[in-house]
């Protein structure tokens, strides 16, 4: 084999399209992104509205960080808000008022004293992250060799756990019985945590600071997203999902494969967690329930499973409808209650039907539309098999066959 | 017990030390039904192995042994001389074995080129970092991939090398059977073990794929070939295995398998050998009245 | 510690009452798993509506009745109400096992598993929120559910049986043994079992899978919705949240016994409702208590799906290689 070509005859052209029509789409948004804050009327309800977009931003975090396990590696994690649990925790307890050691100590990174501990937030932005990463990683292990369906069930189970754990954790715990401090804060919620500054730039209440810091961690989250899916990593990922006995045949490590597709994920929703906790100075066991795992997986069906504009559109959507749609719709139902004298419309209220809306969204979109409203070409074939034969060989799992199941 | 422990002892007395892949007293059985019963297997490096036997005679499932997606139930595997009894389909592709599926086993929505890149997955050092950062190596490794990819595409003429971009569950049938065989060359295996490689395809797409075939096999590739076309067995193998109920029943030069008394019993039928034998004696007899 | 041990039989009784429940919630997972390999996430919640619409039914036929004993009916009432409360989850459940079935997951039923696994939580979250919004729209947030009989301490042997144990005592080996006998001696029961085993064999034995499929859901939502009224019965409440817990709970139960087999489910219910139990009656003051034994049951979960995924008993579902 002497001179090789690369054959660039034979490249569909669809793909320079595709990659054109996404640099322009995400070339846009960031532009548009950039110049948001400034396009609002500082005199108006700026705060609120980019406390909001911020929120957005990191609905929109998870939602990539669900999508790599999800839509990369095609493994159902219900128990997500775990890790967004962790890596919000593990800061809040790093860098707050909530433990006052007896004791002063100072390093760059960390230092503690009578008021509080500070923690270096750059830096433990990091290491919560790789923390929630490991988590991810001791979760993954013993579970991944399971079949999907129990995989979904035991993140779920572990979802609740953590839950439990923080929650029972705090004062008034009857763990307490042992002797042990108030950990977590339990449901009287963790605060008092620092805020970072930037230069001349301190983080505080002002949420515009926040909204670019967001933008910046979304950014890196993205461009990570993209190159994990091109990469030796993004191509095992999609063997995996589509016949994982050829693949383990190829050569591809399961176990592993998959470990790195759950540490992606939780390392994703560590940064979440860390940015949150400090914006509002507190984390609570609240923003980490089961159905706020589903709100993340709703935001990554509902935008596409497996498509990076996709997750970030559909956790957009989720945050309007939460933020500004339902609120308005409620106003309105009222009012149409109000005029057409409904008991019914004037009690009840939309804002609590938020899951029930998310609910028959998850329906809705698997029945009619399982590829999202922006599909990842890919996962759009996958999501419509051609025939069921190929399918039943495709669902089939190592594990099963290996332990003689099969 | 005793019976397999001795069984298993002289076996280990016969380990090949040539051998790229031996089986010993290999056995599988499915809730006390033994699918592959107490093989013994060995080929070198460059050989050509056929495995020939009526349906249901544990073929497939000796492959699904050797590849690791079946762990023995007895019996020893060894590659090149170290054991990997029980391990990982993973591991033993990096140990050197690659095989093709009876039912092809393509990544379907995958490009055909990015079908045969999994397949060079083992051969790529870069990992999570360098798969994030894009780091030069990586793009480096990423270009030498395509290059190698696009090298072996066209080992298959031009069967697949128009079709790189196309996904693989669009070729023609007889296309995804060559596809699969790219993709597990890809991986630079020691042996390949192709699982009906012809089955369905029409006398010149089968002929297409024994000429390529013999053009794959190297002093450094051994192949071990399932199939039920007789001639094409007969005519590419080195030696030939037969396999029935599980068991090996014959082995030898495709000659001495052709004329094995055990053999034609296994393909016609006990009644039909009996009735050979029958005629045969008959017309011995015959001839001696007759002198 | 003492006292722990002293109470240890009462513990165990208290443990095996709630035990039957989950293993009545149990069966309509495992059954459900053994025909389609799906986990029906809204499961849970057709339990909770069998306590919710039972509340229903009762206060508009009772209702004044109820009010005026504080719950406590007699004689012949007594038994009416109980039989209207079982009658209407049956009915009410077993239509919307059928519904879900019929609108969300045969649809789906040729799609990979994603998809009916993202419905099924889907469809939970609608059931659970749309009684939400209807608890909060009409102020019935706390649904105090009648006790319908005396609550007292009944001596047995020396231990302490509350009254509200017995109904679950009576009702829930009832439904079990009524279960057994169907799956295991009439023409449904062996079709069940025949489409578990290959669905596609079945069709081919000229059985209508989708008939059977129907029927199993509306099976299993039957026993989920008379479990649904002993637990209201039990613990004098319903409300929209319960189901998601008691789902998640009689799903370990079922996993423990191993999936698809039908007497795996109730020991696996037993034994959850058991440990449930032991870990609530733990003192307080020994530090754990009843908000950990949640997480010893999810413990419990994990463990036995990492270590033992096939459950105690085995599981019988057949991987259609």
């Amino acid at each position: 084999m002497a001179t090789i070509v690369r054959a660039p005859q034979y490249r569909l052209p669809a793909w320079f399209q595709n990659n054109r029509r996404l640099t322009i789409g995400w070339g846009t948004t960031l532009i548009i992104a950039l110049l948001f804050p400034l396009m609002l009327n500082p005199t108006g309800h700026i705060q609120d509205i980019t406390g909001d977009v911020v929120e957005g931003e990191i609905y929109a975090m998870l939602a990539l960080g669900l999508n790599v396990v999800v839509g990369f590696a095609g493994l159902l994690d219900l128990g997500y808000a775990a890790f967004f649990a962790i890596g919000a925790y593990s800061f809040g307890m790093l860098s707050s008022s909530h433990f006052l050691p007896s004791s002063s100590f100072s390093s760059p990174f960390i230092s503690w004293g009578p008021n509080g501990i500070h923690a270096n937030f750059w830096f433990f932005l990091l290491a919560c992250a790789m923390l929630a990463a490991l988590f991810g990683l001791i979760l993954g292990a013993p579970t991944l060799r399971l079949r999907g369906d129990y995989l979904a069930i035991v993140t779920l189970g572990f979802g609740e756990i953590v839950h439990k754990v923080v929650v029972n954790l705090g004062p008034g715990s009857t763990i307490n019985a042992f002797g042990w401090p108030d950990i977590t804060g339990g449901t009287n919620s963790l605060d008092g945590i620092f805020q970072p500054s930037f230069g001349p730039v301190q983080f505080s209440t002002d949420q515009v600071p926040w909204y670019y810091l967001g933008l910046g961690v979304l950014a890196v989250i993205i461009v990570i997203a993209y190159s994990l899916q091109n990469s030796r990593l993004g191509r095992a990922w999609v063997a995996m999902r589509e016949d994982e006995l050829a693949a383990a045949c190829m050569g591809i490590n399961l176990r592993n494969t998959k470990l790195l597709a759950f540490s992606m994920g939780a390392f994703f929703s560590g940064f979440a967690g860390v940015v949150q906790g400090s914006r509002l100075t507190l984390v609570d066991p609240s923003q980490f329930t089961f159905q706020i795992s589903i709100s993340i997986l709703v935001m990554v069906v509902l935008g596409g499973i497996g498509s990076v504009p996709g997750v970030v559109l559909g956790a957009g959507i989720i945050a309007l409808l939460q933020f500004y749609l339902l609120h308005q719709l409620n106003d309105w139902m009222h009012l149409a209650g109000t005029t057409a004298n409904i008991g019914l419309l004037q009690h009840i209220d939309l804002t609590q039907a938020q899951y029930l809306i998310f609910g028959i969204m998850l329906v809705i979109m698997m029945i009619f539309r399982r590829e999202g409203l922006i599909p990842s070409s890919q996962r759009r074939r996958e999501l419509r098999p051609a025939d069921e034969s190929v399918l039943a060989e495709e669902n089939q799992s190592l594990y099963t066959v290996r332990s003689g199941e099969a | 017990m005793a019976v397999a422990r001795e069984r298993l002892s002289t076996a280990q007395a016969t380990v090949q030390p040539g051998a790229l892949l031996q089986t010993i007293g290999l056995t599988k059985s499915f809730g006390g039904l033994a699918a592959v019963q107490n093989i013994d297997f060995h080929i070198s490096p460059g050989e050509i192995v056929g495995v020939i036997g009526p349906n249901g005679a544990g073929k497939s499932t000796f492959f699904n042994l050797i590849t690791g997606l079946y762990k023995p139930t007895r019996g020893r595997i060894l590659v090149a001389g170290q054991d990997v009894t029980g391990k990982r389909p993973d591991i033993l592709l990096r140990a050197g074995v690659a095989r093709t599926f009876q039912n092809i086993r393509l990544f379907q929505n995958m490009t055909v080129l990015d079908n045969v890149l999994v397949g060079y997955h083992t051969r790529l050092k870069s990992r999570l970092v360098g798969d994030i950062l894009k780091l030069p190596p990586t793009r480096r490794e990423e270009r030498e991939a395509e290059r190698r990819a696009f090298e072996v595409l066209r080992l298959f003429d031009d069967r697949l090398v128009p079709h790189s971009y196309e996904l693989a569950r669009n070729l023609a049938y007889a296309d995804r059977r060559l596809l699969e065989i790219a993709r597990a060359l890809a991986s630079s295996p020691k042996l390949l073990l192709l699982d009906e490689p012809t089955v369905g395809m029409n006398p010149a797409e089968t002929e297409n794929a024994i000429r390529i075939i013999a053009k794959i096999r190297s002093a450094d590739l051994a192949i071990i070939l399932i199939e039920h076309k007789l001639n094409v067995v007969m005519g590419m193998s080195n030696r030939v295995v037969v396999l029935d109920y599980g068991e090996k029943i014959a082995e030898g030069t495709p000659r001495e398998v052709q004329t094995n008394e055990k053999v034609i019993e296994a393909y016609l039928g006990r009644k039909a050998a009996a009735q050979a034998a029958a005629m045969l004696d008959r017309r011995d007899a015959l001839e001696e009245a007759g002198q | 510690m003492n006292q722990f041990l002293q109470s240890l039989p009462d513990t165990l009784v208290q443990g095996l009452a709630i035990g039957m429940m989950y293993a009545l919630i149990a069966l309509g997972y495992t059954l459900v798993y053994g025909i389609l390999e799906l986990i029906n996430f809204a499961h849970g919640d057709v339990f909770m509506l069998g306590g919710l619409f039972s509340w229903a039914a009762l206060q508009h036929f009772f209702g004044a009745q109820i009010g005026a004993n504080y719950g406590v009916l007699g004689g012949g009432t007594l038994v009416m109400a109980i039989i209207l409360a079982f009658l209407i989850a049956t009915v009410s459940c077993g239509g919307v096992g059928f519904v879900i079935e019929r609108f969300a997951y045969r649809p789906l039923r040729n799609a990979p598993k994603l998809a009916p696994l993202v419905t099924a939580i889907g469809v939970s979250f609608i059931i659970e929120n749309a009684v939400l919004v209807w608890q909060t729209g009409t102020g019935n947030m706390e649904l105090t559910y009648p006790s319908l009989i005396n609550q007292q301490i009944i001596p047995v042997l020396g231990l302490h049986i509350p009254s509200k144990a017995i109904i679950v005592f009576v009702t829930a080996p009832i439904l079990m043994v009524g279960l057994l006998y169907l799956v295991g001696n009439t023409r449904m029961g062996k079709a069940m079992r025949a489409t578990a085993q290959d669905q596609e064999a079945a069709r081919m034995m000229g059985i209508d899978v989708n008939r059977v499929i129907s029927f199993t859901f509306i099976v299993g939502s039957v026993l989920a919705g008379c479990a649904g009224v002993i637990y209201a019965l039990y613990y004098n409440s319903i409300d929209y949240s319960v189901g998601f817990l008691a789902g998640l709970k009689a799903f370990t139960a079922a996993v423990l016994g191993g999936i698809g087999n039908i007497r795996g489910a109730m020991l696996g219910g037993l034994l959850v409702g058991e440990v449930e139990s032991i870990v609530d009656s733990i003192d307080a003051s020994q530090g754990v208590g009843l908000q950990w034994a949640e997480p010893a049951v999810f413990l419990v979960l994990m463990c036995v799906l990492i270590f033992r995924p096939t459950g105690l008993l085995g599981a019988q579902v057949v991987d259609k290689a």
